[in-house]
């Protein structure tokens, strides 16, 4: 079927729409749209709260629908964190080279967990989930950075969590769902394995790749206490670790001394909402470049040509 | 000008009451610099760190300078920030053969162990000739003496200490809307029962309601007032009174506490929203007029005050005295002797004549010049002598504009290894904020009775756990805490029948099933340990 | 050369080593690929695994994980012995078990609707949308979550106009779940949505084509359709949610409960956060993590074997 036809279908189809399709596209719509307005108005809430000014905010929490006495304050506060650039400098660094190993580790991984016959993959499989489960905990780890000499390196963030087996799994399941005909016709056209998993596994399952782009790119991103425990020096803290610094200086919650350390802060308040835009917006950028991805039919196009 | 005048007079009169000592510390004579080819690693935990303004100690003018008024190359290290201090420090302990050599930190509770595993130096045969200052200024009051020592009499650390003696460790208290005290003609409340009468009456008039924030709630509350010790949190109420140990929150005298709470509750007196409110969201309540009288420590007094100042308005919060009984007795408010928990110790990662330099290094807070410099910095610099002979900022601090600038050239703003300055804490708090430390403090004329109610009844710093109760408290001790808590706000609400005797002899027995009278047996074994000292 | 294809009888004669052989020949690809992996988790995951052995130590950090005293079971006694122990376990099981009643079910179905739109930018604006709250740190939403449920908050306010008493919902142990599950639910159903998203775009669009001709109606094309091209994913998540019964984040609870309500919302987390991050008791709270995973496992396993006899697909 040609992409034309497809189309004329489509159209066709759109004409005959009966009246309960229209209803339920009715309410579908409304129910998205509910959604996305509980969602939004905190969301609103925190944007217009990190512009608002400390001392009204402090006394009509919870409500606010427009940034009341516009001020920047908070943002240039945090900007003045000596520490900030080199913070999102680290995270990109980070994010550079843990991305491209993520991946192909766990492509790797996930193609020889969806292979079948090897005598070994039982037992490679119960190593490799059996790691899921069990770990040795925060000191013998905290040993075995320190012993393998990546104390206080970028690499202490990096390899410890250069591989995850969900992940493998979540791509495991999208290998087994490529057509095993392919695989075999390509192994009759004399490929081997590594031209198989590049060639032809990787283009098919791309929505799913965006999918653990995402997730490890996220999971680097708002991880926090591998360096708060790895590194010694400030300058190579990611920026999660210095946002969550100014969050926690200014939140009582989680800062037990407070009581005894109470700081006069003019932008106490706001500067918790200017810090979390500041960690949000980057990641929420990246978004629709990966969404492209999830439009239906990447899967049969590429089957097709 | 008249009231300049007053509060100038009010503040001197403090300084008269406030035992100082800071002419008896030793001077350093020209022990300083240590002119060392020696790298010293330092670990500081918290409070003394650099200032957030820098990226590191090298940009830190205390810090730098501190290395060249030793003469000695200490690099420096802190927890990375952004970081619990305390989970930094444990996960640095699990590798004993990287240790700093020098570690500020916590180490009061597991001394015992520390030594027993040759984690740390014992000082004991070195202290009084490499540590003079320090040993003489231990040997001025037999209290700091006590503290810092284990129950064999080893000297293992240096300590931190509050010139005042134990005022700033009154650091919260009760504190009242003056504008609206004024308003109904009523008299700042000292009794309970005129506390009582305050609440009802703002409630009548203003419909505001008794809040606080829950965690200066767990800190401390107004048991005092019914004979009683302790709050909410079990960590707070252990207390010793004639020599014995107990737990506060299962004394009768606190049933009556907790009965007056209740009738708070019950009347829609008390606000309900107690149990959830942090220092933050209690702000919303203080500025839209929802509460007239609280409990609060001097620094959130402050900002509210300040907060209000913004908005342009008057500041009116006030502290007000710590309401005692009606016949005027009272038992316990927040206090403390004015010694820290927080203390300096030397690994072994040091070896002898490192050691011997490390002592010689910690030993310079509490030199005279030492002193000066820990509280205020470079003389001439940062601070110059007033002309009273107390010592002034100089337009470097008091022209920054960052938040408490004086932590960019001392180490005493928060607490450390010396001596923190009274002085200090006049020129760091507003004048509010020291009266209603003064109010919160001084409840009783005579000395001895103020200090008993302020820190004789508390658990005193210092006491050191053998390594064998140290592992009972684990095993038996863990759920405790949990309980006492939960039942107090039981109690409170109102779930538990605070009335009703059957409902608290069962908790009483509860409390049994949780290992109550095991945990304070060894307790009171430690303490008398102690107290044979 | 067909290398899938298994021959059969020959195999069976060869000595062992010899099989071993010819299965390194055959897949020598296959094992290159996986020995990277293999030697990652040796250096990063098994060499720090001797730490579970604190469980049965009395550990010291300064003592090392070896020279600590070896205690037996008697962590494990104390956590069972302890008073809270059956509330803890009856608390994680039910907020667990809530959270996979409706928040697992929630992100399918927002992907199924989400699919039934046929407006491209409307679908990807709810997308985007739905995705945000999942960045917004804890301490920041559970802030917000108290204060919209004080005394005189929002959801309160609401309450009040049906007729409720206005009170602190956070301090009353019966709302604790709603909020903890509702709040859950708006923070990750975005975020969780989008792998259903990436498994709805690997399905087939002439299977909807052929449908429509043969006249199945939408609600018909997403049960014989959507959801069957779903499954696989929805089993594999929904196993590996299993796996995690007992594994309830410590630091939202924390940030919500409060003394009034513990009788609801301490679970083995915050038990095990208060003793281990806390009071530094390592070694039991290594024990409590330990059988905290053999549960999961055993979850896990049971969930693994239904699904292969009923869906004939698995984890293995």
């Amino acid at each position: 079927m040609s992409k034309k036809e497809k189309v004329i279908i489509h159209n066709g189809m759109e004409i005959k729409k009966s009246t309960g399709d229209r209803i339920f596209d009715a309410i579908n719509a409304l129910v998205l749209i509910a959604l996305c307005f509980v969602t939004l108005y905190p969301m609103w809430y925190v944007l217009c709260a990190s512009f608002t000014e400390n001392s009204y905010l402090v006394a009509n929490q919870g409500i606010l629908f427009w940034p009341h006495g516009f001020t920047t304050g908070s943002y240039k506060m945090a900007f003045e964190h000596p520490l900030i650039l080199s913070g999102y400098k680290n995270i990109l660094i980070v994010l550079g080279v843990s991305l491209p190993l993520n991946i192909f580790m766990t492509l790797f991984c996930g193609y020889f967990l969806a292979s079948k016959g090897m005598m070994w993959k039982k037992p490679i499989m119960f190593m490799i989930m059996f790691t899921m489960f069990f770990g040795g905990g925060m000191i013998p780890a905290y040993l075995n950075i320190r012993d393998l000499g990546l104390y206080n390196t970028l690499w202490a963030l990096i390899l410890p969590g250069a591989i995850s087996v969900y992940n493998c799994i979540i791509c495991r399941t999208a290998i087994q769902g490529v057509p095993e005909s392919l695989v075999e016709s390509a192994y009759i056209d004399g490929a081997n394995d590594v031209i198989i998993v590049f060639r032809i596994i990787l283009p098919l399952i791309m929505p799913t790749i965006a999918v653990l782009l995402l997730y490890y790119g996220v999971g680097h991103w708002n991880s926090w206490f591998n360096a708060s425990i790895y590194l010694q020096d400030n300058e190579l803290l990611p920026i999660q670790n210095i946002m969550r610094s100014i969050l926690i200086a200014n939140s009582n919650i989680l800062n037990a001394s407070a009581a005894e350390n109470d700081q006069v802060n003019e932008f106490a308040e706001s500067i918790k909402y200017a810090t979390i835009i500041l960690t949000t917006v980057p990641v929420l950028c990246i978004y629709p470049f990966l969404q492209k991805y999830f439009v239906k039919g990447v899967m049969v196009g590429a089957v097709k040509g | 000008m008249k009231k300049l005048l007053s509060l100038a007079l009010a503040l001197c009169l403090v300084l008269a009451a406030v035992p100082g000592f800071a002419a008896e510390l030793l001077s350093a004579g020209d022990t300083y610099p240590l002119n060392s080819d020696k790298t010293v690693t330092w670990y500081v935990q918290e409070n003394m760190g650099p200032h957030e303004k820098f990226v590191n100690w090298t940009e830190s003018p205390f810090h730098t300078g501190l290395n060249a008024n030793l003469g000695v190359n200490v690099e420096w290290k802190f927890p990375t920030t952004g970081t619990t201090p305390a989970v930094y420090t444990n996960t640095l302990m699990a590798d004993p053969r990287t240790l700093p050599n020098i570690m500020t930190g916590y180490f009061m509770d597991q001394a015992n162990l520390l030594l027993e595993d040759e984690v740390i130096w014992d000082l004991t045969p070195y202290i009084q000739e490499y540590a003079p200052a320090y040993y003489a200024f231990l040997q001025t009051n037999p209290a700091y003496d006590k503290a810092l020592k284990t129950d064999d009499g080893k000297y293992y650390a240096f300590g931190f200490f509050r010139e005042d003696g134990g005022w700033n460790d009154t650091y919260l208290g009760p504190v009242v809307r003056k504008d609206w005290l004024d308003e109904c003609n009523l008299e700042v409340p000292t009794t309970i029962s005129e506390f009582e009468n305050v609440i009802r009456v703002f409630n009548e008039k203003y419909g505001a309601k008794f809040s606080f924030a829950m965690s200066l709630f767990q800190f401390n509350g107004l048991a005092g007032a019914f004979g009683a010790y302790g709050t909410s949190n079990a960590g707070w109420s252990w207390f010793v009174k004639d020599g014995k140990v107990g737990l506060g929150q299962v004394q009768p005298e606190f049933r009556n506490y907790l009965k007056w709470l209740n009738m708070l509750w019950d009347e829609g007196l008390m606000d309900q929203d107690v149990l959830t409110l942090d220092d933050t969201s209690i702000k919303g309540k203080v500025h839209n007029d929802q509460v007239g009288i609280s409990v609060t420590s001097m620094g959130q007094m402050n900002n509210w005050n300040n907060e209000r100042i913004a908005k342009g308005q008057e500041a009116v919060w006030v502290g007000i005295p710590y309401p005692k009984a009606d016949d005027g007795s009272l038992s316990s408010v927040m206090g403390g002797f004015g010694i820290g928990s927080y203390t300096g110790v030397i690994t072994k990662t040091a070896d002898e004549e490192t050691m011997k330099l490390c002592l010689q290094m910690l030993d310079y807070a509490y030199t005279q010049e030492g002193f000066l410099y820990f509280n205020y910095g470079t003389e001439g610099t940062s601070w110059t002598m007033g002309e009273n002979g107390v010592p002034q900022f100089t337009e470097l601090v008091t022209a920054d504009t960052d938040t408490e600038p004086m932590r960019k050239y001392n180490g005493m703003t928060y607490g450390g290894t010396g001596i923190q300055a009274t002085n200090l804490l006049y020129l760091k708090n507003a004048p509010a904020a020291i009266e209603a430390n003064n109010t919160w403090f001084y409840n009783f004329e005579d000395e001895q009775q103020n200090l008993a109610v302020t820190g004789g009844w508390r658990w005193p710093v210092g006491v050191t756990f053998t390594v064998d109760e140290m592992d009972m408290i684990n095993i038996y001790g863990g759920s405790i805490g949990t309980y006492v808590t939960e039942s107090f706000t039981a109690f409170l609400t109102g779930t538990m029948d605070i009335e009703d005797d059957a409902t608290w002899e069962k908790y009483l027995k509860d409390a049994e099933t949780y290992n109550l009278s095991k945990i304070l047996s060894i307790r009171q074994a430690c303490y008398d340990r102690y107290l044979a000292r | 050369m067909t290398v899938n294809t298994a021959k059969p009888a020959p195999l069976k004669e060869k000595s062992f080593a010899q099989r071993l052989l010819s299965d390194f020949q055959k897949h020598k690809y296959k094992y290159l690929l996986i020995l990277p992996i293999i030697i990652y988790l040796i250096l990063f995951c098994y060499k720090p695994m001797y730490g579970l052995v604190i469980a049965f130590k009395n550990y010291r950090p300064t003592r090392g994980i070896w020279d600590s005293k070896w205690v037996g079971f008697m962590w494990f006694e104390t956590f069972f012995k302890d008073p809270y122990f059956w509330r803890l376990l009856r608390n994680t099981f039910t907020i667990s078990g809530l959270t996979i009643l409706f928040g697992f079910p929630a992100p399918i179905l927002l992907a199924l609707l989400l699919n039934e739109v046929h407006n491209n930018k409307f679908k990807r604006t709810v997308q985007t949308i739905t995705y945000m709250p999942y960045f917004i740190s804890l301490v920041v939403t559970c802030s917000l979550i108290k204060i919209y449920t004080m005394e005189n908050g929002l959801f309160p306010a609401i309450m009040s106009i049906f007729g409720m008493q206005r009170q602190n919902l956070l301090a009353n142990p019966s709302y604790f779940y709603t909020i903890y599950i509702l709040s859950d639910i708006w923070q990750g159903i975005g975020w969780n949505s989008i792998i259903y998203l990436a498994a709805l775009s690997g399905i087939d669009q002439e299977q909807y084509e052929a449908a429509k001709i043969d006249g199945a109606n939408r609600f018909q094309q997403v049960l014989h359709i959507t959801l069957p091209g779903l499954l696989p994913t929805i089993t594999i998540l929904f196993i590996l949610r299993m796996g995690n019964i007992l594994n309830v984040g410590y630091e939202k609870i924390l940030l919500l409960y409060n003394p009034s309500t513990y009788e609801v919302a301490d679970v083995l987390s915050t038990y095990t956060y208060r003793m281990g991050l806390e009071n530094q008791q390592y070694s039991l709270s290594t024990a409590v993590g330990l059988f905290n995973t053999m549960v999961n496992v055993v979850f896990l396993l049971i969930t693994n074997y239904i699904s292969n006899k009923t869906t004939e697909s698995g984890l293995f």
